[in-house]
């Protein structure tokens, strides 16, 4: 067989006629022991009569393309052919437990030695089949030994945490399960290289983008799928120990990005009170501090969302702590704008963080929102009172028929009421309804309910151009979620906002939100997402289950007299006209909340 | 004049209207089942936008669990949504814990708008879904305590067997079905009439 030939073999296995033709085995590949042996049953397992052939063909194979390791994988070869001969010689003639367990520890050394060959995801490690074999025999010796002496006694166990260990587990599983073999293979494959990745980036701490590709990596695909169909444990365990080494560095990165934004953020609040007692300032610097804090805030608030995606709100709990640094930073933006307005200043323009940083984002990392704003650039939309903005949306067309007018004063419809009582003047609106009214519109999938909320808030903000199609920037920003993990099917509850954060946008995350949580949003000046069950909104299609949905909250009616809150104007892409600042009463949000929420500041 | 005349009748009408009822809060099951996919059990597996079932009770160690099923959808809110069958399942506790979370093939969908269940108002479903949560708490308890049940407890396991089936789609009553099979034996046993699974 020529070397290209055996190149194609390894990489795409063996035709059967290949085993059938297999090379005899060389002298040094025969078994040591003479040949009148009894066999082990056919029913014993592992099928001795296949995997021994299997295995001296594999290492012919392996010479011809790893020619700098054959002679070691000949030399293991030979070590475990000594130790099968052993085995079966004292099956002839029973050995003392003291042989039993010196052939065992042969048998382990040789293990530690095949594990470190370079291997092949398609074959695996066979030699480590032999392994399997001279140990599930030795064992089954020294039971019989046990019986006949009574003496309990344990030959040298298998370090299931040793990459030998998982190695010769995955190829046990092989032997049991041939169709789940290439899974297992390419899963303790790609548990292997993470392994190797975690431990380089644990003695020189590696970039955010490469950290959380790591626990992206660890968490899902093939390995988290594949890892349930797993008999076995050791391998899964391998796997976990890979994931929880992932998440402990992301969690590290997230405690220094917080412990930066609470420094940063010092430091430009004394930078603004320098200001407010009118001290030079260089726009320059004040410009750098702004980018290090937006840049510090996307990566605590993505990675902390990655850490409860894949370990739950109670053991990822940074959360509250993210949540208190995006407040904080609102805080000082507004007090930063308002100072600039007063004084004239005027920031040179943000760089692309994205941009300015050529390989930031790691290896094999998802690119980049392909414009970063920065926190000073990314303000939150302004009081419509203070701005001029639009009015909010009637709650009911006008209307002069005194008929029409009769029935809203009669009707106990609580949309009817708040209607009656807006056109009163006993209402105040809080919120942006009018503003954000014009960017709804009707979502282009079935399942981009939270992609199309970020598209109106970044189309309101100025960060997407107002002048193109919300549904191809839909389509845009849903492909850019799925390539940064964001979306599956869906968008999961963690990575609702992300793609505001991604742009410089500060948003507060509510697990458990509630009423009165939300009217807390509003009181603060912000606008919310909201999880909910769209049956309550979509009227008139009466489904049986309920349809989980996001819809954005631009604003609340709150009675003047009582300080009630009498509904909120919601945002909803899910209906064809969209509900641009649709009005909904209080009692139904609140049946329809799903709890989740988020402040968008 | 008119217009003043209804103004007038209109504040009078407002500044007397009593104050809507505060809404009744969800109890702790439908709040488990409703945050469930977004459980790190199910991280990667399940997303947030698909459906699920109604929970149905499994008995483990004496402690009541449920189980519900998931699936996702295509269409959209006017056009009317096909739902797909089961295509992922997580065992859960009151409490919220999601103790088991898989995802399985992709569903095939269901036939569009089955005659018989989504002929039900929303108004009309939802006291009865409210209705429903807080029976398949009283029924998993029953079913995990595994003694012989009184006469008005089996009315209840005939009520929550009723409304589960009348609340579902029938594509799912398979999916309900191998939910716990365990269960619905029990049930049958328990109840009068348990409804034949379309």
């Amino acid at each position: 067989m020529s070397r290209l030939a055996l190149a194609v073999c390894l990489v795409l296995g063996p035709s059967p006629r290949a085993f059938a033709q297999a090379s005899p085995p060389t002298a040094h590949q025969a078994p040591k022991t003479a040949a009148p042996v009894a066999a082990p049953p056919a029913s014993a397992f592992p099928p001795e009569a296949e995997v021994r052939p299997f295995v001296r063909s594999y290492v012919d194979q392996y010479c011809g393309v790893q020619a700098d390791r054959c002679a070691d994988a000949r030399a293991l070869l030979a070590g475990y052919e000594d130790a099968l001969g052993a085995v079966q010689a004292c099956r002839e003639k029973p050995c003392s437990f003291d042989v039993l367990y010196q052939i065992s520890l042969q048998v382990k050394k040789l293990d530690l030695r095949a594990a470190e060959l370079p291997f092949y995801p398609r074959y695996g490690h066979p030699l480590l089949r032999l392994s399997l074999l001279a140990s599930i025999r030795l064992n089954a010796q020294a039971g019989e030994l046990e019986a006949r002496d009574g003496q309990k006694r344990s030959l040298p166990g298998v370090d299931e945490s040793s990459a030998s260990g998982i190695a010769k587990a995955v190829e046990k599983e092989c032997l049991e399960d041939a169709a789940l073999c290439p899974d297992l293979r390419t899963l303790y494959s790609e548990g292997m290289k993470l392994f190797s990745e975690l431990a380089a980036c644990k003695a020189a701490p590696c970039s955010f983008e490469a950290t959380d590709l790591l626990v992206r990596r660890a968490g899902t695909g093939a390995a988290a799928n594949a890892s349930s169909r797993s008999k076995s444990t050791v391998l899964f365990a391998f796997l976990a120990q890979d994931q929880a080494e992932a998440t402990r560095q992301l969690a590290l990165l997230v405690d220094q990005r917080l412990l930066a934004l609470s420094a940063g953020a010092d430091k430009l609040s004394a930078r603004l009170d320098a200001l407010e007692k009118n001290a030079p300032d260089d726009p320059q610097a004040l410009r750098r501090d702004s980018d290090a804090l937006s840049e510090a805030y996307r990566e605590a608030s993505v990675g902390e969302d990655r850490l409860t995606f894949y370990l739950g709100y109670d053991k990822a709990a940074k959360r509250p702590a993210v949540n208190a640094a995006s407040a904080r930073l609102a805080g000082l933006r507004a007090r930063a704008l308002a100072l600039m307005a007063a004084r004239g200043l005027s920031l040179p323009p943000a760089a692309d963080a994205a941009a300015v940083k050529p390989g930031a984002s790691g290896k094999g990392a998802a690119p980049r929102a392909p414009q970063a704003a920065t926190l000073l650039d990314a303000r939150a939309v302004p009081n419509p009172a203070a701005r001029g903005a639009p009015e909010a949306p009637p709650i009911l067309p006008p209307t002069m028929n005194p008929l029409e007018l009769m029935r809203r004063l009669a009707s106990s419809d609580p949309v009817d009421g708040a209607d009656v009582k807006r056109r009163l003047g006993q209402t105040a609106t809080v919120g942006s309804p009018g503003l954000y009214a014009a960017q709804a519109y009707t979502q282009r999938f079935a399942n981009t309910c939270a992609i199309a909320t970020q598209v109106q808030v970044l189309r309101a903000h100025g960060l997407l151009p107002l002048n193109a199609d919300p549904r191809a920037q839909e389509k845009e920003l849903g492909d850019l979620a799925i390539a940064r993990g964001f979306f599956d099917d869906g968008t999961p509850k963690n990575y609702s906002g992300e793609l505001l954060i991604e742009r410089g946008l500060l948003v507060s995350k509510i697990n458990t939100g509630n009423l009165q949580e939300l009217v807390e949003v509003f009181r603060r000046g912000h606008i919310a997402q909201l999880s909910v069950d769209g049956r309550y909104f979509w009227t008139g299609k009466d489904q049986s289950v309920p349809l989980p949905h996001a819809v954005l909250v631009t604003g609340l009616e709150v009675d003047r007299a009582s300080g009630q809150v009498l509904g909120a104007y919601v945002n909803d892409t899910g209906t064809a006209p969209p509900g641009g600042g649709r009005f909904e009463p209080i009692e139904k949000l609140a049946k329809a909340m799903y709890g989740d929420m988020m402040e968008i500041q | 004049m008119r217009a003043w005349a209804a103004a007038a009748a209109l504040a009078f009408a407002a500044c007397s209207r009593p104050a809507p009822p505060a809404p009744a809060p969800k109890g702790a099951l439908q709040t488990a089942v409703e945050r469930a996919s977004a459980a790190p059990a199910c991280a990667g597996k399940i997303p947030g936008q698909w459906s699920y079932s109604w929970p149905v009770p499994v008995a483990r160690d004496g402690r009541a669990l449920y189980r519900i099923f998931f699936f996702g959808r295509d269409g959209d809110a006017q056009k009317g949504f096909a739902f797909h069958q089961a295509e992922g399942d997580a065992l859960l506790a009151v409490d919220g814990t999601v103790l088991e979370c898989r995802r399985g093939a992709v569903g095939a969908p269901l036939p569009p708008n089955p005659p018989l269940r989504a002929a039900l108002p929303f108004e009309t479903r939802l006291p009865m879904e409210g209705r429903l949560f807080a029976l398949t708490q009283d029924v998993g308890g029953l079913f995990a305590s595994g003694r012989p049940l009184s006469d008005d407890e089996k009315k209840r396991v005939s009520e929550y067997v009723k409304l589960v089936f009348d609340l579902s789609e029938t594509g799912h009553s398979a999916a309900y079905k191998a939910s716990n099979p365990e269960f619905w034996i029990w049930a049958e046993k328990n109840t009068a009439v348990v409804p034949a699974l379309k």
